[in-house]
């Protein structure tokens, strides 16, 4: 099947492409008048950011913006006429591209990104985020903070981090504010902090509802849905606007499961999403739906049940060692498998991402226990999420084909 | 050389030596990949710590569970493990030193039949707090080497093992010395077998044969060494494959920077420190690999080794889809270039064809720097 | 000295490769004889047999001195050679025989590629090779010809005049060709197909030749050199004529060769 964009149901969904302009135009904007910008790498605690008056950048979103309008591989092909290996990151590629060759692509998207002032990452998920942003350091002159966090691969069963992990998170949090506060020669306001702290946490409990809400049948909104409005919720967590935004979609949701909306005529199956989707051919996650197949749910970027605490800094943290946010093998297997079973799924497809070693690490055990376990047929596919070169069609078709029929078999839809 | 032999011997029956230590002490054996690990803490409590080792092959076994596209070194590891070959460890220390490592631990609590497995967390930063954490994380490996081996680990005991590691570590430092000479007296193949053997046994049973050998390089008149004079910069370069190949292809290995080699032993415990602090502060500083920040001081080790050493230039083999490498090293050699070292990045796997392939490029640049044109 | 009394001093250079052997004898500055030969048989057997062709061929004298250098990925079977050097070196030093001004060298051959920057004084700088993978070589190209059903020949002329052709997106050699396969089912033209496969592989080549910097000359070797279309699309791509040798498969053993008469030169 040929690349192509996806449909969507919601409303809501079908309007989150504002937020994507308004995010670029916004940092583009504080470039012109001499507000400060900062190069963002996802889990650095965003309420922090706003109160400073920040205008925050996300490369990996570029990558992923990039790759939707199918420009994406071409600033990768410039990062390695570089001297980029290949295996690396394809976010990275298509921003290192664009950062060393700006006219790789005659108009870059939304504008490309705007130059940073500063840059912060954590130092979660992936070892190649630090190395990335000490890089751009390095090229573009400008200082870099790294919010050094512990390895909760371990704490993800309990979500109870013990008193050392908690101590060096929040050291580090602090840390990451004294950095702010001397760059930008500002005072941290800790009362709009706060403010911001419960709007994130008001964000964070109406996603939490969606997702519940998902769990009926007819499903209400599809992965097609959900990809395309996680915007938001990744990059405005903190913001009063955000949380309006997921209230007008769990309004919506609301509306549809008590009306019995639903995405397809007649749902016959639901298939999950495991991993990182192609931002190149989201319209692989309708593929199903000509068949009766709902793609009803997906793992990443959830926003799951965790404990809270009255003091924003031990929020951040027990925030960033809750169940489930690891991405420790154990982890994910865990989730796919309770997510298999909470959302009555008939069928898994593991995105093998090929750049993304994290990210694709704990798909073939996933793909072990889901058969093996709870006998709900998989499919392995191999590609990238930003890299459309590494996407094979004709490979893609037959196995997808293949999988679908034996979904559609065991469900008794089919002799 | 006799000496020499006993090192070899150790690394090729590694399986049978530490299952015959444990059956003639009754000990119990902790396996690890990294020397962030700190071992004196297993080595108090009467353990033997020992590095896993990869080696070269195929392994299709490893497929149904971790796919191709991923650090050759871990896999071929876990390749071992699932194959039996390291039912007998009473322990495995799981280092976060990076993103595969880290991941290992579930693979190889679920599917391998090692008797525990333990994640070491290893802080990405080198300041105060990560001090203060690591210091913490040293306790809770304390208390699992504790509870593994049944029996407590006193600060006296602990004094004492640094001691000997310190004493081991002197031993190394002055063996590498002996390098300095033009030309060295021992191959890069010989001490990387010599140190991989170190690994493999309690540090006390080394110090003799590392005695030993000492006076026998010492005294070596013939010279050990021909070829262009290199400095190996890498990560887990356990692959002795790959020492022997370097120099067979007219390279001499004079010095290196590697996990398995000088930043292994270079910086010894401060022993006027309470044992546990001095423990945390060494393992935390030691020089960092390239997944750690801040990086400063791995440069400044490289160029300095690379000085006295007389390297002429300097070797980096980096593992496929090392990420913290691939991101690392352009930075790493355009520095040493800056300082005059030309350098050669050169990417490696364990499969058999994987080294011939890179025959040309190696030759190729050790003529050129030579100055043979 | 270069002649004593009746005896001739000669010198010269073979190249061992994977798939084909090159010979090169010369006289001073002056290239005798050149030959290529294709084979599977190793490197010790063919060097003597295609040596002594040589020298029957050329007449020369029993007494003649012949200063032997090898060179190639099987160099150390040819164990009667007098020397031996690493096959980029002699390419450089090949090319730069041919042409003085040469600054880029890029040898395109059957298993690989490598391109090498040469300083003023003939001195070899910095060289890249590429990664494991097949596409941007010899036998990508010749898997092409099969698909494509066409020899390199006919390659050449169908892409003739098409300035851009059709993208192809795999950079891994196995899926393009596929890719390849679907777009001629899909009635895509083949003369566009043949100029994107060019620009496919001229992709591959300038990860290269952008890793050494590309200076003016810039001399193309090996088999694949002969592909006038491929040629042509990479001078295109990087805006500036390339010099290739009338025989760009003997340059390593010409390297080589030379490689001899300065050692000889030397003693």
């Amino acid at each position: 099947m040929a690349l192509k964009g996806s449909s969507k149901n919601l409303q809501t969904a079908m309007e989150a492409y504002k937020w994507v302009k308004a995010g670029y135009s916004n940092a583009h904007r504080a470039k012109e008048e001499g507000r400060p910008v900062a190069w963002l790498m996802f889990g650095v605690p965003l309420e922090i950011i706003y109160t400073m008056g920040i205008a925050p950048v996300f490369p990996e979103n570029f990558g992923a913006l990039a790759a939707a309008k199918r420009v994406g591989f071409q600033y990768c092909e410039a990062a390695e006429q570089e001297g980029f290996n290949k295996q690396i990151c394809s976010y990275a590629r298509t921003v290192m591209g664009l950062t060393i060759h700006p006219d790789a692509v005659p108009e870059a998207p939304s504008g490309g990104l705007a130059l940073p002032d500063l840059l912060i990452a954590p130092t979660m998920v992936c070892d190649l985020r630090q190395k990335w942003f000490e890089d751009v350091a390095r090229r573009l002159n400008v200082p870099a903070f790294f919010m050094s966090v512990p390895d909760h691969d371990l704490t993800w069963r309990t979500g109870r981090p013990d008193k050392s992990q908690m101590d060096l998170f929040i050291s580090e949090t602090k840390d990451l504010i004294r950095f702010l506060e001397e760059a930008l020669n500002k005072k941290f306001d800790y009362d709009e902090f706060h403010q911001r702290m419960r709007w994130s946490n008001e964000t964070w409990d109406t996603r939490l509802e969606i997702l519940e809400l998902r769990k009926n049948r007819p499903a209400p909104m599809a992965s097609s849905d959900y990809f395309a409005s996680i915007y938001p919720g990744m990059t405005g967590l903190g913001t009063e606007e955000a949380l309006g935004f997921y209230k007008r979609m769990l309004d919506e949701v609301r509306e549809r499961v008590e009306k019995k909306i639903s995405v397809i005529p007649e749902e016959k199956f639901r298939l999950m999403w495991s991993g990182i989707p192609m931002w190149f051919n989201l319209g692989l996650l309708n593929y199903p739906e000509q068949f009766g197949g709902v793609m009803a749910i997906e793992t990443n970027y959830q926003a799951l049940p965790r404990e809270r605490s009255e003091d924003p800094f031990e929020d951040l943290a027990l925030r960033y060692f809750h169940k489930n946010a690891s991405i420790a093998v154990d982890s994910q297997v865990d989730l796919a498998m309770r997510f298999a079973r909470d959302f009555f799924i008939d069928g898994v497809i593991l995105s093998y991402t090929q750049s993304c070693r994290p990210f694709y690490i704990f798909q073939a055990e996933a793909r072990n226990n889901l058969q093996e376990k709870l006998g709900i047929p998989c499919l392995m596919l191999e590609s990238d999420m930003a890299d459309e070169r590494a996407y094979s069609e004709g490979q893609v078709r037959t196995r997808m084909d293949a999988f679908l029929e034996v979904v559609m078999k065991q469900k008794g839809l089919k002799e | 050389m006799e000496s020499f032999n006993q090192f070899k011997n150790i690394v090729e029956s590694r399986h049978d030596v530490a299952v015959k230590w444990k059956n003639s002490t009754g000990g119990k054996v902790f396996g690890q990949f990294c020397r962030y690990v700190p071992e004196e803490i297993v080595h108090a409590g009467g353990g033997l710590p020992v590095f896993v080792l990869g080696q070269m092959g195929e392994f299709g076994n490893v497929d149904k569970f971790v796919q191709e596209n991923t650090c050759p070194y871990m896999r071929s590891c876990f390749a071992a493990g699932l194959a039996g070959e390291y039912d007998y460890l009473d322990g495995l220390v799981v280092t976060h030193a990076c993103d595969m490592m880290a991941k290992m631990h579930d693979f190889w609590r679920n599917r391998t039949r090692v008797a525990s497995v333990f994640l070491l967390d290893f802080p990405h930063k080198i300041n105060e707090s990560s001090l203060i954490y690591f210091r913490n994380v040293l306790d809770r490996f304390r208390g699992y080497v504790e509870e593994t081996l049944k029996t407590e680990i006193t600060d006296g005991a602990l004094k004492e093992s640094i001691q000997i590691y310190n004493e081991y570590r002197r031993l190394l430092r002055e063996l590498y010395g002996l390098r300095r000479r033009d030309p060295s007296p021992i191959s890069g193949l010989e001490i990387h077998t010599v140190v991989l053997a170190t690994l493999l046994v309690r540090k006390e049973a080394a110090i003799p044969l590392l005695n030993d050998l000492l006076k026998e390089v010492e005294e070596r008149r013939d010279s050990r060494l021909s070829g262009v004079p290199i400095l190996v910069s890498g990560t887990d370069v356990d692959n002795l494959v790959l020492y022997s190949f370097l120099e067979d292809c007219g390279a001499a290995i004079v010095a290196d920077d590697v996990c398995t080699g000088s930043r292994y032993f270079w910086k010894p415990v401060d022993e006027k420190l309470k044992p546990m602090d001095a423990l945390a502060e060494r393992y935390l500083t030691n020089i960092p690999c390239s997944r750690t920040s801040p990086s400063e001081e791995r440069y400044a080790h490289i160029q300095e080794l690379a000085r006295e050493f007389k390297a002429k230039g300097v070797i980096m083999p980096i593992m496929d889809f090392c990420d913290a490498h691939m991101f690392d090293a352009p930075y790493v050699l355009e520095k040493l270039n800056e300082r005059g070292f030309p350098t050669l990045k050169i990417e490696i796997d364990y499969t058999k064809g994987g080294l011939e392939q890179l025959r040309p490029n190696v030759e190729a640049f050790l003529e050129i720097i030579s100055g043979e044109e | 000295m270069t002649e004593e009394q009746g005896k001739e001093i000669l010198f010269s250079g073979i190249d061992i490769g994977t798939e084909t052997v090159n010979l090169v004898i010369m006289k001073e500055d002056e290239i005798l004889h050149a030959h290529t030969e294709v084979t599977e048989e190793g490197g010790f057997i063919v060097s003597q047999r295609l040596l002594d062709q040589a020298k029957r061929k050329l007449m020369l004298p029993a007494e003649s001195r012949m200063t032997l250098a090898a060179t190639g990925i099987g160099k150390k079977t040819v164990t009667f050679a007098q020397k031996q050097s690493s096959d980029m070196v002699c390419h450089a030093r090949g090319a730069r025989w041919l042409f003085p001004e040469a600054r880029t060298v890029l040898d395109i051959g059957a298993s690989g590629n490598r391109a090498m920057s040469v300083n003023k004084a003939g001195k070899v700088e910095k060289f890249a090779l590429n990664s494991k993978c097949a596409s941007g070589t010899g036998s990508f190209l010749w898997s092409m010809t099969k698909v494509i059903e066409a020899s390199f020949e006919e390659m050449t002329l169908l892409s003739s005049g098409i300035e851009h052709g059709t993208k192809i997106s795999n950079y891994c050699a196995v899926f393009a060709e596929s890719e390849v396969i679907s777009k001629i089912h899909g009635g895509e033209p083949k003369p566009r197909i043949v100029a994107g496969i060019y620009d496919a592989v001229v992709d591959r080549l300038l990860e290269q030749l952008n890793r050494i910097g590309i200076k003016d000359e810039v001399v193309i070797t090996g088999g694949v050199a002969r592909n006038l279309g491929l040629i042509r699309a990479l001078e295109r791509r990087i805006g500036r004529k390339v010099r290739v040798p009338q025989d760009p498969q003997i340059v390593g053993a010409l390297g080589a060769a030379l490689f001899a008469r300065a050692e000889v030169g030397q003693e």
